[in-house]
């Protein structure tokens, strides 16, 4: 035990990132006692609070807890904040407006006020705007923030890095985000996404957007950042494959670290 | 001149004289479906047989495209989990949930034309779909914000320009057409008689100015009650539109037991329900018996039967009970075919609450 307080980072694969920063260098970051707690995927939103303790919902969960956390539940009673990081689902909201765009959407400036000559359907800004606020209140981070967020502690939320600036090499699930880049809609949508966030979560959480320094051209990650990320189990060591364009690796890690800690009281 | 009785003295007719023998008449080999006491009285109001022989039936090679008074959403939605191709030019993004997709138009219908009412409203827009090119006159406000006024509850909180609703009218227009040159049957529920129009163009409009959007005005706006022959030359003009799009197209009439949620023609709300409900029952059962391509199925009648004294009526006695709705399409897909202990059928769900804009008159009930 240590005198400092207590911050715990819990999130899906993309805590594998500060984690490791973490673990190579805790001296870095002396001000707060740090704890990661990671699942797979979605499966952080099928975490809840009961009675201060986070517990998964099903038996699969709290194995999966298990393994790679070493514990089946987790009383959080004694943290004095917290930090979300990944569980947004961001790459996949590209999808959202692939076939459906509103007047905003640069893509759609030259004669889309005729509705003609697109290749999507035109539609309101504010019905995108509530599929992305309906999206991020789904989300598992968006969830896990809402039940947490009783608790009464800080709540920081990191969404999962943007995609790699090399995910546009293979055709493939980066088609949707490298598509929406292509029409020069990325910018557009982040800001709305950003905007949906805050307006779903600003009320639990701090949302802490992509380190400024680890993009590129404001809808990338630099590929940099990202070679080399490692898996979130720690049983296994093995870098990501060439083609995981989605998750950050220990440099990227330790600007998110440094967001965190920017971020929380007294940072 | 005294009226001869045929059927007195000694001087029978020889058909007379057949019968006398074997006591046969046009009733004796009706199936029992003919029968009140056996088609309605003994029946459960949930269990009925033969209550329609289609004239034509659905397959799975039909593209079939749906519009229609709010209960038509329904029937779309039974079409769909029968396996059946319903079009659908205009969907939601993918992955978002029901409730949202519906509240913005998505899902209910062909396209996002939301509720259409009445058959002259259909043919307006069938027309306005071939032209291609909105009607600028028909865009409301409310509140600063802009609404498309032939389906004003699409977007709830409206656009930001007259000009953002006609470029989102534009680019529906473009989609509907393309959606009705691959269909192959056109369901069309007929929900009123009764609309409101523009005077200077004589559109029909969904919903009364004023009641979601816009503002009435009696020197713009007039009230119009569609009379049975009005229907009937509508529902005519609406098949050679729909057969304009694509040759051969049918047309699958129903009418939806939705009561009238309140009348303007000066009279009680019932007799006037009535009357709108038995023009379009009436029109429609005309149109097809005189047209091969054309059938009507009697939701209408599934649901108002006798026989089920009342519980197909929710207990404002206007809303379809979900026995009621699962009754309609369970016979509606017997007819077809499509019975689900075939297999072939996964099971129908229904529709908590379809998006009916008419229901906003609720709000001004006294």
């Amino acid at each position: 035990m240590t005198d400092l307080p207590r911050l715990l980072i819990l999130g899906n694969s993309h805590i594998a990132a500060p984690r490791m920063a973490y673990v190579s260098s805790p001296e870095d970051w002396p001000f707060w006692d740090v704890d990661f707690l990671g699942l797979l995927a979605g499966n952080i939103g099928r975490l809840h609070v009961r009675d201060g303790v986070l517990v998964p919902d099903t038996d699969e969960v709290a194995a999966e807890m298990k393994f790679y956390n070493l514990v089946r539940e987790l009383d959080i009673g004694e943290y004095d904040a917290f930090a979300v990081v990944g569980g947004f689902g961001w790459r996949g909201m590209a999808a959202i407006c692939a076939d459906h765009r509103s007047k905003e959407f640069p893509s759609m400036h030259a004669g889309a006020m005729h509705g003609q000559g697109q290749d999507c359907q035109l539609v309101s800004r504010d019905f995108l705007q509530e599929v992305l606020c309906s999206r991020v209140r789904n989300s598992p981070a968006g969830k896990l923030a809402l039940r947490i967020a009783p608790l009464g502690k800080p709540v920081l939320m990191l969404p999962e890095p943007l995609p790699s600036a090399e995910c546009d090499t293979p055709p493939g699930r980066f088609s949707d985000y490298s598509d929406m880049v292509r029409r020069q809609d990325g910018l557009h949508w982040r800001q709305c996404f950003q905007a949906a966030a805050v307006d779903v979560l600003g009320d639990s959480a701090r949302i802490v957007f992509w380190p400024e320094i680890a993009q590129q051209d404001g809808v990338f990650t630099r590929p940099d950042l990202m070679r080399g990320a490692l898996r979130l189990s720690p049983h296994a060591q093995e870098p990501q494959p060439e083609t995981d364009y989605a998750h950050g690796n220990q440099d990227y890690g330790r600007l998110v670290l440094d967001q965190i800690m920017a971020a929380l009281p007294g940072g | 001149m005294p009226r001869h009785n045929h059927m007195a003295g000694p001087f029978l007719s020889p058909l007379h004289r057949h019968m006398s023998v074997s006591m046969a008449h046009p009733y004796s080999d009706l199936p029992s479906s003919a029968f009140w006491r056996h088609g309605v009285a003994d029946a459960a109001a949930d269990q009925l047989q033969d209550i329609h022989c289609p004239a034509f039936r659905l397959d799975e090679a039909d593209c079939i495209a749906t519009a229609g008074s709010c209960f038509a959403q329904h029937l779309g939605r039974a079409l769909r989990d029968a396996g059946l191709t319903v079009l659908d030019g205009e969907p939601a993004p993918k992955g978002i949930a029901p409730d949202l997709a519906h509240r913005y138009g998505f899902g209910l219908y062909s396209g996002r034309y939301g509720n259409i009412y009445t058959a002259r409203q259909m043919v307006q827009f069938l027309d306005e779909v071939a032209a291609g090119q909105p009607d600028p006159a028909h865009v409301w406000q409310r509140d600063g914000r802009y609404f498309d006024a032939l389906r004003p509850g699409l977007e709830p909180n409206g656009l930001d320009s007259a000009q953002e609703v006609l470029a989102m009218r534009s680019s529906h227009l473009a989609r509907v057409g393309a959606t009705l040159r691959q269909a192959d049957v056109f369901v069309f529920t007929l929900g009123l008689t009764e609309a409101w129009r523009c005077r200077a163009t004589g559109r029909v409009y969904p919903t009364c100015p004023g009641v979601i959007a816009g503002s009435y005005d009696p020197e713009l706006h007039e009230f119009v009650n569609f009379s049975y022959p009005q229907v009937q030359q509508d529902l005519i003009r609406l098949l050679e539109r729909l057969q304009d799009f694509k040759a051969g197209m049918r047309l699958l009439l129903t009418v939806s037991p939705v009561p009238l949620t309140a009348t303007a023609s000066d009279s009680h709300v019932l007799p006037a329900t009535q009357y709108s409900k038995a023009t379009l029952r009436a029109a429609a059962g005309d149109m097809a018996s005189a047209h091969e391509q054309v059938d009507y199925f009697p939701s209408y009648e599934i649901v108002t039967n006798p026989a089920a004294r009342g519980r197909f009526y929710a207990d404002d006695l206007r809303r379809v009970t979900d026995a009621g709705v699962a009754t309609v399409m369970k016979a509606f897909l017997a007819a077809h075919g499509l019975n689900p202990a075939d297999g072939r059928v996964r099971q129908v769900r229904t529709i908590a609450d379809p998006v009916c804009e008419d229901a906003m008159l609720e709000a001004f009930g006294r």
